[in-house]
């Protein structure tokens, strides 16, 4: 990690953001406030091609920045940021309040990953909208309502990857929420999407909460210290003065200190722990799918739920001194990978597989992040963002070729007659499971072996035994996906077995550039290990781009014997798993009636996720409900505060206004009159004596 | 502060105003003996002719006050300071007269552009309307520099007088005619406070100006105490502070509403840059007293204004308790009294004068047919029938309410961050708390817009003047959300530094 970077002013970096943000206002502004709509064709060259065009932009910016790596450093620290400062947008107080917040973008290392994976996917997931939206028939006139918040998402995720401050961060990451909550509810003529997109919404509140506690807590801890700041720029030079403080914790918590770092750190990892919908909070997550399937693979899937782990990322100066804040983060995404890939297992909608495959893989990351393996967990995030946006929309091309079936029950045997569908998803499932030399291999094994060798962190062979088995349970879950859609015998209704085919070309193509993508896209992040044996020198190019912002850590003592037992332990759990899907799915699919008395009662409590919603509704939900019927709603809201304070504030208010003020305002000159000189009386008594 | 006996230049945005007041009223007589002199000129082509002359008036008082703008905006740049009156200065020309000027020029200009269509809707399209308009906002000009009680009472009464005639203007509606007249009575009571209060200054200190007031205010004393309360209660009549606010429902309901929008924004603009001169040049070390006495009318302000907005069914009637509540949080700054705290009060008032104009535009929007549509219902679902008049009518009140992304939000900001550095802290809870309440009265109309299904069905259309002023209002109040402080357009001004650099002068 530098100590100081410099930095270079490029004014290029806005317009990767104002180019989706002005179509989105410009298409939103007509239909909204003029109610103009464009014709279809239009939106959709429009929408398409400004994430294109900031694509194109984020490339450039890219060249540039890379550019600066190759060149030979004047001083210790080359400028190895791009920053785009637009202006102060407001800046107030004096001294330790003093409060300044730029309007101003960063690009580096890690921007530059997360930019171009969002423009790039993006652009990919828009073209696919195109196809997939217009073979949906449930809302005719939402194509440029589509469109405009599809390219607002863009925008505010780009806001939030490229943010050079923490209230820019914020406010993207708000954005993107509120995009998240527009699109899952798309339509919201069906009370259910409604519902799922608030639910998504006030579960992010939970995070967002945390996420503010750590900004405030942050900028007054460095204003105590005298170096208030929210540029990252600033936070990180500044930090080390208040990274050694503690808090006091209160009586109730068992009293003691918690480091401030620390705390910092618990703080912003909440936000993240809602955004990437991790344990307990991802609840929201699968319900989340309610959505259009472009919106699952780009928001829900690709880019917004990574949010977290980029912001962990980001902030990984702050975790670096934060050792307790790490070990939560390792042990929450470990069981988080394990839970939920368990839950995975259970699912009949294709989606739900997937949704619950998202939140294990995620588990995954934070996993690396709490090993302090920041680069690992972004080459995770880059892989899964390929594999995965491959796998929804694989999932919805399934979907729109059987006519929006997603169960799987209802599904098998679509491979004779999805044969592209199919091919580009065997290749999606062998990513994710890690079949040797496709991306997901190289990143998961990464991440497991950062976990192997993280020996600071506590109960780490734990962790590494639980990656293990999500390894495994993920090739189950993945397999069973692939078995129950693709093969066996149709078990579609016989109405629409006639004309199944692939879907158009548009949403086709960049399927299979995704499917290149997921195969291949190991490449950028190839471990040293394997680039020795292929004799590349420097292989793993994103780990030494992403080393000017992140800490990498000491290269592990790796020979041939530890890398064959690593490997051979993740390959075998993915095997095991595999082929437990092969022979309960295909060749002996009677076996499962067999095995279902013994596992009636597992089999239950995993279909119905642990229970977790019930759980939260029984815990949280159906108490705060009572609570509010009852309590607030008929006891203090009707009772005292409708009957008392509002209708009583009201009454009050409105008596106040009615019988008290409204005497004095009671529309006569004179007493108006009265009620002024008695005013200037009530001044002149007051000043005088 | 020896100034040459008379610079004329100094008094140019003055002559503007007062020789457009001229030239409108004799225009209207020339224009309407051409138009209406001769036999057998029926109702029609009478309504016509009226209607061009109305426009042809406009455009001269557009004329006047754009000169006028124009002269101050040059003063501004210049740096002019200047005080005018021989040996005594009257009237001080400076960075906060020009500024005032200016603002109060352009509420002015666009009551003016409000009234091309809405006169005529109302059939109350006399001549004399524009003449009136001009010689109140020369009364105005004189009030934001004057620094001695005798221009000071001279500039508000010439403020005053001509808006008792405009607010009673519908001379066929009962509820103008009780508009004007209460507004009269009250506005004579209110002068007759002020003056006695200047008598009692002058006779404790032995001078008008307020330099001399504030050296023989040094010792204070009972007498010079009387004249200052009598004072501010004078002036915190014309800015309806609680408990001085009571005209303000009735006229602002009563008044037709291009006049409403006219002293919603000059009257308040032209009595706060009164009140913050007096205060910091006559009382230059305010002390305690005087600030928590500007605090307690702050609260109170802020408290009955907003809740007595919660219960009103007619906009334009919320809107003047809104008007108390805003007035409130102005005072907020008073009692701060800090250089940072009237920076953020001119910053405020020149918010506001693009939140209240553009509110009041869109009602002026949807009256025809000589009537007005101002009641809550009026607006129901406007959303479905003109949803670029409901939207922008969204984005003032979202602005008043001082929801983030608009300029209410930055100028309630500052006001607060200015508050809170001079320990106002109560006042500042009473101001979060009370803008809770009145999110409540300002989102209502939203959901009447957009959530309730359209009732009645006027099929005014907006005119293009309309149009100008509410695209006007609404680009400022988007731009000063996130350009407060910054100058994207590279014109070398920025808001703040120039609300700034008006309040300079102060200390």
């Amino acid at each position: 990690m530098p100590a100081d970077p410099q930095w270079i002013e490029d004014a290029l970096l806005r317009w990767i953001v104002f180019v989706p943000l002005g179509t989105a206002l410009a298409s939103g502004l007509l239909l909204a406030v003029f109610r103009r709509t464009l014709s279809s064709s239009l939106v959709v060259w429009m929408s398409c091609g400004s994430v294109f065009a900031s694509f194109g932009l984020s490339s450039l910016s890219f060249a540039k920045l890379v550019g600066l790596f190759g060149e030979v450093p004047v001083d210790d620290v080359p400028p190895r940021v791009l920053i785009d400062t637009l202006y102060t947008w407001v800046g107030v107080g004096v001294g330790n309040s003093a409060f300044s917040a730029d309007l101003a973008f960063r690009y580096d290392a890690l921007s530059a990953v997360m930019c171009l994976v969002v423009t790039g996917v993006g652009f990919l997931i828009h073209v696919y909208s195109v196809g997939y939206m217009r073979a949906d028939t449930r809302d005719d006139g939402g194509l440029q309502r589509f469109f405009c918040y599809l390219n607002l998402f863009i925008a505010a995720m780009l806001v939030l990857v490229l943010a050079d401050n923490l209230l820019l961060m914020f406010l993207g990451w708000e954005g993107v929420g509120l995009c998240s909550y527009l699109l899952i509810g798309f339509w919201y003529g069906d009370r259910q999407n409604a519902y799922a997109g608030s639910k998504a919404f006030i579960v992010n509140r939970i995070g967002d909460f945390g996420f503010i506690v750590g900004i405030l807590l942050l900028f007054w801890s460095m204003a105590d210290a005298g170096q208030p700041a929210v540029s990252f720029r600033a936070i990180e030079a500044g930090f080390g003065s208040v990274a050694s403080q503690t808090l006091a914790l209160p009586g109730w918590l068992g009293g003691g200190e918690i480091g401030l770092a620390t705390s910092i750190g618990l703080c912003f990892f909440l936000g993240a722990v809602g955004k990437s919908a991790q344990l307990p909070l991802f609840v929201w997550l699968p319900d989340a799918m309610a959505g259009p399937t472009p919106v699952s693979a780009l928001i829900h899937a690709a880019t917004m739920v990574t949010a977290g782990v980029y912001m962990a990322v980001r902030l990984s100066f702050l975790y670096e001194a934060a050792p307790g804040a790490l070990v939560v983060i390792a042990w929450t995404g470990g069981v988080t990978a394990v839970f939920a890939a368990l839950l995975a297992t259970a699912q009949n909608d294709i989606k739900k597989v997937l949704a619950y495959s998202t939140i294990s893989q995620l588990g995954y990351m934070f996993l690396a992040v709490g090993c302090g393996a920041y680069a690992i967990a972004i080459f995770h995030l880059v892989t899964h963002a390929f594999f995965k946006a491959l796998l929804f929309m694989g999932a919805g091309a399934v979907i729109v070729a059987t006519h929006h079936e997603q169960d799987m029950r209802r599904m098998g045997g679509l491979r004779k007659k999805l044969k592209l569908t199919y091919w580009v998803m065997v290749a999606g499932v062998l990513a994710i499971c890690g079949f040797p030399g496709f991306s997901g291999f190289f990143s998961k094994d990464e991440i497991l072996t950062s976990v192997f060798f993280a020996h600071e962190l506590p109960g780490h062979v734990a962790l590494y035994w639980m990656g293990v088995a999500t390894a495994g349970l993920t090739a189950f879950y993945m397999f069973r996906l692939l078995f129950l859609t693709f093969h066996g015998k149709t078990r579609l209704p016989r109405g629409r077995r006639g004309e199944l085919d692939d879907p158009e070309d548009t949403m086709m193509w960049p399927l299979q550039i995704l499917a290149v993508l997921a195969v291949l896209g190991g490449i950028i992040g190839l471990p040293q290990f394997w680039g020795d044996r292929i004799g590349v020198a420097e292989s793993n190019s994103l780990g030494h781009f992403l080393a000017s912002v992140v800490r990498l850590g000491e290269p592990h003592a790796l020979d041939a014997g530890v890398v064959a037992q690593l490997v051979g332990g993740v390959l075998a759990a993915s095997i095991t798993g595999f082929g437990l899907a092969y022979v309960l799915y295909i060749s002996r699919p009677g076996l499962r009636e067999k095995l279902e008395p013994v596992l009636g009662v597992p089999r239950r409590v995993v279909a119905r996720r642990f229970y977790v919603d019930e759980l939260y509704d029984a815990v949280f939900v159906r108490p705060l409900v009572i609570f509010s019927d009852r309590v607030l709603s008929r006891g203090i809201d009707a009772g005292l505060i409708d009957g008392r304070l509002v209708m009583g504030s009201a009454h009050a208010v409105r008596g106040l206004a009615a019988h008290v003020l409204k005497h004095l305002q009671s529309g006569l000159a004179q007493a108006y009159l009265l009620l002024m000189l008695a005013g200037t009386v009530a001044l002149l008594a007051y000043l005088v004596t | 502060m020896e100034a040459e006996a008379f610079d004329v230049a100094a008094l140019a945005p003055l002559g503007f105003v007062a020789i457009g007041a001229l030239v409108t009223l004799m225009l209207e007589v020339v224009l309407s003996r051409r138009a209406f002199v001769g036999e057998g000129v029926d109702p029609e082509t009478r309504l016509v002719a009226r209607a061009r002359i109305g426009i042809v008036l406009a455009f001269a008082s557009s004329a006047a006050i754009v000169l006028a703008m124009y002269a101050a905006i040059y003063q501004f740049e210049l740096g002019f300071e200047t005080a005018f009156g021989p040996g005594r200065p009257m009237l001080q020309l400076d960075a906060l007269s020009t500024f005032a000027t200016a603002l109060i020029g352009l509420g002015a200009l666009l009551s003016v552009w409000l009234s091309i269509t809405y006169l005529p809707a109302l059939r109350i399209n006399h001549g004399e309307y524009y003449a009136l308009l001009l010689l109140s906002t020369a009364g105005m000009f004189v009030l934001v520099s004057a620094v001695d009680l005798i221009s000071l009472y001279l500039g508000l009464e010439l403020t005053s007088l001509p808006i008792y005639a405009l607010a009673g203007f519908n001379r066929r509606r009962l509820r103008s005619n009780e508009a004007a007249l209460k507004y009269f009575l009250m506005g004579a009571v209110a002068s007759a406070v002020l003056l006695y209060g200047m008598a009692l200054l002058y006779g404790a200190t032995g001078h008008t100006d307020f330099t001399g007031i504030s050296q023989g205010f040094a010792g204070g004393g009972g007498l010079a105490l009387s004249g200052l309360a009598l004072v501010i209660a004078g002036l915190a009549f014309k800015v309806s502070v609680v408990p001085f606010h009571q005209w303000t429902p009735d006229v602002y309901e009563g008044a037709p509403t291009s006049v409403t929008a006219f002293m919603a924004v000059t009257v308040k603009t032209a009595g706060f840059v009164v009140l913050m001169r007096f205060l910091v040049l006559a009382l230059p070390e305010m002390g305690e007293k005087v600030s928590v006495l500007l605090g307690v009318l702050a609260g109170l302000s802020m408290l009955i204004g907003n809740l007595m907005a919660v219960v009103q069914d007619n906009v334009k009637r919320m809107l003047a308790y809104s008007a108390v509540a805003h007035a409130g949080y102005l005072m907020v700054g008073f009692a701060a009294g800090t250089p940072e705290a009237w920076t953020a009060v001119l910053f405020y008032l020149f918010v506001y004068l693009f939140m209240t104009v553009g509110v009041f535009c869109v009602v002026i929007a949807l009256a025809q047919g000589g009537r007005e549509w101002d009641s809550i219902e009026d607006f129901a679902g406007l959303a479905s029938q003109r949803p670029a008049l409901a939207a922008v009518m969204t984005l003032f009140l979202l602005s008043l309410a001082g929801i983030p992304g608009t300029a209410g939000f930055m100028a309630k900001f500052y006001l607060v961050v200015a508050a809170v550095d001079a320990g106002q802290i109560a006042l500042v809870l009473i101001l979060v708390g009370t803008s809770m309440v009145s999110f409540f009265y300002y989102l209502r109309l939203p959901v009447v817009m957009y959530m309730q299904k359209r009732r009645q069905d006027p099929d005014a259309e907006t005119s293009s003047s309309e149009i100008v002023v509410l695209a006007l209002c609404a680009a400022a109040i988007l731009y000063f959300a996130f350009f407060a402080q910054a100058d994207p357009f590279g014109t070398g001004v920025r808001a703040l530094d120039v609300a700034g650099r008006a309040a300079d002068f102060l200390h």
